[in-house]
């Protein structure tokens, strides 16, 4: 296969889509700057998804380059490294891009206190702990970028170690990035094409995937050019249609490899990997240079930037301070930070002039009054023209979306799979009544989620509740039945215990036991005691009694041996007689 | 009498046994039918219970959600879930036909953020009482050893509260928890 001959074919992502006006042209040319380290380094310790980081560091403590600063209890891939060396001021409460509205815990270092000289960051002098690897094999390398700390840097910021199959079959290196202005990505081409290639080299004798592509829009003409050359020749090139959106993850994967994968299970569990370029080049530095995660190209542009340009970033680094050395601040006037969209003017945020820093997700700050116009414009009533319906890649139906969204009506959003809505912002872009709709299915989607949550809590309060009546119940109905066991048990005893004059031979066998046991020498009451002369006549009197009635028994059911029995019966009467002579005889001499 | 010669008298007859074996036939019919595709419909007291916020906070006057639920099958009011709130109140009367009436002040008011209790764990003597209590099984601990409240599985239904004997049980916004617990995770120039 020629070079030539991997260029004929462009497809588009999406049959809908917009052709806009990408306005990538004056970052495009320049080379990608750096400038003077920050005075100070910012890191947010709560990621958007997984919550809570822990840092690894306490105040006062000097830290390297590259310096591992905070950690995800749970989650693999969250590291969080630091830019530059300096000292660590402590945990501040600052507003970051997840957290816009109200402040969360972010980790400050003190660049100025570093006691070491940082004359000039230069790519390779940062590997500070981390050896190369050579010839890796794959779960090393998934190790490598999740120890490393890489996230998803087209704009997702996912982990990516997280991402990686262990068996991997598809490739796609996304190189799309189709928002207006951006131009990080296809800098980074132009500039690192060779480190690209090694990386793309790096998974293919790794990992052996069945298929690597390379999909890029195909405007971008240095940048295809410079891939081309690199690039070995058993990768796959596909080149995009310029329309937004081209970017999207399972978009392509859907243009790509033609089958479409259920919307909510993880492309992983394809074999398929669907990785940015700039991930890709920040692999290949961890993997093949034992360089962590702390800087990235940053496209800053926009109206209102004089010369828009990549930069090199010191993740961390505040914008307060990029402003600064940019001389933007002296323009800005009474507000002292700018009005700057972090991300595309699509779907870019509005950061309402706060001072955040730059994240590993950061692709681009703008600086662009018309965006921020066209955002703020207020909304008008719909019109129902439905050029939204044209434009969404999702072939979804924002008029209706919306129209369900404001009455909340979650079941008609579910049945208009608002799930699977981009939040492109494509329909934002074409309505003509600068209505927010991205934003409002944004909101939606946070909503249903929070309903289905609080639904699966009820549910499974109300299983818990219900296992713990069981539980009761069953154990109410044990504690019955041993109390019935008990009962009966002691029943049983009592009665065992009792004497029963029993019938038959038994009967015979019980009374000529007694018989034996008052044997004819005690027949003679010697003591003098009265009480226990009672006590003997009492007990000779419950024996006779007892074996009379066996007696009666025996008779009654003519046993043998009767004779014997008889005899023994007048017996007892005649010991009991003498037993009660004896007792009269002590009471009429106890008296006399 | 020129009529009764006019009818037919085994005509009569044998249209009327055809109506009757007819009749006989679409009854049987209906039946199989009846018998073949019966639906297994969720009992009424489900889909009711299914509404309700499963709190199982008893303030409503039934020790549970399911109790109350079984209530509003048999003809209670349907206005006394304050955890439920006005959502719940046009719910169950979406589902009953009922009218959509104001929540029963006497039961209590609905708590505008969802709540959760936090046991003051130095203070908890281990006496079990809480656990008890708990009728979502919120609550872990042994016997004079400290008590812990799983905030998760916290419904906020306030229950422990009243029995535990050190009175060291608060019932705390989410949020305020959720503060709490950051705070207590960073410590260093964290204040809220």
């Amino acid at each position: 296969m020629t070079a030539n001959k991997r260029l004929t074919s462009v497809i588009a992502v999406s049959e809908q889509g917009l052709v806009i006006d990408t306005i990538k042209q004056p970052s495009r040319a320049k080379t990608i700057a750096r400038l003077e380290p920050p005075k100070r380094l910012t890191y947010p310790l709560i990621d958007r998804r997984f919550g809570a980081l822990t840092p690894k560091v306490k105040p006062g403590q000097c830290v390297r380059k590259g310096e591992l600063l905070a950690i995800h209890d749970f989650q693999q891939g969250l590291n969080v490294h630091c830019a530059l060396p300096g000292r660590v001021l402590g945990v501040e409460r600052h507003v970051s891009l997840s957290h816009l509205s109200s402040a969360s815990p972010c980790l400050v270092i003190d660049v100025e206190a570093s006691q070491e000289t940082h004359s000039e960051q230069h790519l390779s002098n940062t590997a500070l702990s981390m050896p190369a690897l050579h010839e890796p094999d794959w779960p090393m390398i998934i190790q490598r970028v999740a120890e490393t700390g890489i996230v998803g840097l087209g704009g997702a910021g996912f982990p990516t170690a997280q991402k990686m199959p262990h068996e991997l079959q598809y490739v796609v290196i996304n190189a799309a990035e189709c928002e207006p202005f951006i131009t990080a990505d296809e800098r980074l081409i132009i500039e690192q094409a060779q480190q690209i290639a090694q990386g793309i080299e790096l998974i293919e004798t790794a990992a052996k995937p069945e298929r690597i592509i390379v999909a890029i829009e195909e405007d971008k003409t240095e940048a295809i050019a410079c891939l081309q050359k690199a690039l070995p020749k058993q990768v796959e090139f596909q080149l995009l249609a310029s329309k937004y959106p081209t970017g999207s993850e399972r978009q392509l994967v859907r243009a790509l490899l033609g089958n479409v994968p259920d919307l909510n299970a993880p492309l992983k569990e394809f074999g398929i990997w669907v990785v940015n370029i700039a991930t890709l080049f920040a692999i290949k530095r961890a993997v093949l240079d034992g360089e962590v995660l702390t800087q990235r190209v940053v496209t800053v542009a926009g109206a209102a930037i004089a010369e828009p340009r990549n930069y090199w970033l010191p993740i961390g680094m505040p914008v307060n301070e990029l402003a600064q050395q940019l001389g933007l601040d002296k323009k800005s006037g009474a507000d002292d930070t700018l009005e700057w969209i972090h991300g595309g003017p699509m779907m870019g945020v509005d950061l309402q002039r706060q001072n955040i820093p730059v994240e590993k997700v950061t692709n681009a700050l703008l600086l662009d009054p018309e965006t921020n116009k066209k955002r703020q414009a207020k909304a008008r009533p719909c019109i129902r023209c439905g050029k939204c319906e044209e434009a969404c890649p999702e072939f979804l139906l924002p008029q209706q979306l919306l129209k369900a969204s404001e009455h909340d009506a979650q079941e008609v959003l579910e049945s208009l799979k608002l799930e699977q809505c981009l939040e492109c912002g494509a329909c934002d872009f074409v309505c003509p009544s600068d209505i927010p709709l991205a934003q409002h299915f944004a909101e939606a989607k946070v909503k249903l989620r929070t309903t289905r949550q609080t639904q699966s809590q009820a549910q499974a309060a109300k299983l818990r509740y219900e296992r713990r009546a069981q539980r009761l119940l069953q154990r109410e109905e044990q504690r019955e039945a041993l109390k019935l066991e008990r009962a009966k048990a002691r029943k049983a005893r009592v009665q065992s215990a009792k004497p029963q004059a029993k019938v038959g031979t038994e009967a015979v066998k019980l009374a000529d036991q007694k018989i034996v046991k008052s044997s004819p020498e005690q027949e003679r009451f010697e003591t003098t005691d009265s009480k226990q002369l009672k006590t003997e006549l009492a007990k000779a009197q419950s024996i006779y009694q007892q074996a009379e009635k066996a007696l009666a028994q025996a008779k009654k059911q003519n046993m043998p041996k009767l004779e014997q029995l008889e005899a023994h019966v007048a017996q007892l009467k005649a010991r009991v007689e003498a037993a009660q002579q004896a007792y009269d005889q002590q009471l009429s001499g106890g008296s006399s | 009498m020129m009529w009764l010669d006019m009818i037919d008298a085994r005509g009569l007859l044998s249209a009327l046994g055809l109506m009757f074996l007819l009749g006989l036939l679409g009854s049987m019919l209906l039946q199989a039918a009846n018998r073949l595709i019966e639906t297994q419909e969720e009992p009424l007291v489900d889909k009711i219970n299914d509404c309700l916020p499963q709190t199982q906070c008893g303030q409503c006057g039934h020790p549970g959600c399911r109790p109350y639920a079984e209530a509003i099958a048999q003809g209670e009011l349907h206005n006394k879930c304050p955890p439920g709130g006005d959502e719940t109140i046009i719910q169950l009367a979406d589902l009953l036909s009922r009218e959509v009436i104001a929540l029963d002040e006497a039961q209590g008011e609905t708590a505008e953020t969802p709540m959760l209790a936090l046991i003051r764990e130095d203070e908890c003597i281990g006496c079990l009482k809480c656990i008890h209590a708990c009728p979502v099984d919120a609550i872990i601990g042994a016997q004079k050893k400290m008590h812990t409240v799983v905030a998760d599985l916290c419904t906020g239904c306030e229950l422990c509260i009243e029995p535990c004997p050190m009175d060291c049980i608060d019932l705390i916004s989410e949020e305020v928890y959720q503060q709490q617990a950051l705070s207590a995770q960073y410590g260093v120039r964290y204040d809220s």
